[in-house]
């Protein structure tokens, strides 16, 4: 992903890559969830 | 489910401190300067816009953008499924109902799972706002990204929240 925002940024200088809401926290748990499960697995034991 | 199950040493757990890291990096590419005022939908607008390439968000987003921007699926906008690598993982978070063994009023609470599992019910919340109904398995999902979705969630093991 980090590679696909770079990319983005490259070419298009002012979009942002990654939208993301705050205010609802459940909204950042779920970015942090999908590399925790990238990088772990899903362990579902 | 380990860090969930509060089975990992948050403070020296090797992997944990790695996906704090490149959550961390991530940010670099992220909407920092307004990112805690903005709800999960604003976000979906972002993209909308054109502000922004990208958000993580489930199914319900379709609504969203349907909504917000008039966006429609698989023509306007698409979704992958990440991760993908090493492991295709797919969380699916469900809202689920449940009667409890020993419920005061039995039959009034089945009736209650009668309703909330109605197309009735399911099709205006569920299927026009964009999560997806998985029971009754009557209703189609009325998009090609819910209907990719549905077919994984119901042909694999499935890790939910």
């Amino acid at each position: 992903m980090i590679a696909a925002c770079e990319a983005i940024k490259a070419a298009k200088p002012e979009m942002t890559c990654l939208a993301v809401g705050s205010k609802d926290n459940w909204s950042d748990v779920f970015v942090l969830d999908t590399i925790m499960m990238e990088l772990g697995g899903p362990s579902t034991t | 489910m380990k860090f969930f199950k509060g089975e990992i040493d948050v403070a020296n757990d090797a992997i944990f401190k790695e996906s704090l890291e490149k959550f961390a990096a991530l940010q670099a590419y992220s909407n920092m300067s307004d990112h805690s005022s903005l709800t999960w939908d604003q976000a979906v607008s972002a993209v909308g816009s054109g502000q922004a390439a990208m958000t993580i968000m489930g199914t319900w987003a379709i609504g969203a953008f349907i909504k917000g921007s008039n966006w429609q699926p698989g023509v306007d906008f698409g979704a992958v499924n990440y991760p993908t690598k090493p492991d295709r993982i797919l969380l699916f978070h469900p809202d689920t109902y449940g009667c409890t063994v020993g419920a005061p009023d039995p039959e009034q609470c089945l009736a209650w799972l009668k309703v909330v599992a109605s197309p009735e019910l399911q099709i205006p919340t569920d299927v026009i706002q964009g999560g997806m109904s998985l029971a009754p398995t009557s209703i189609r999902p009325s998009s090609p990204i819910r209907s990719a979705r549905r077919c994984r969630i119901m042909s694999a093991r499935t890790l939910t929240s």
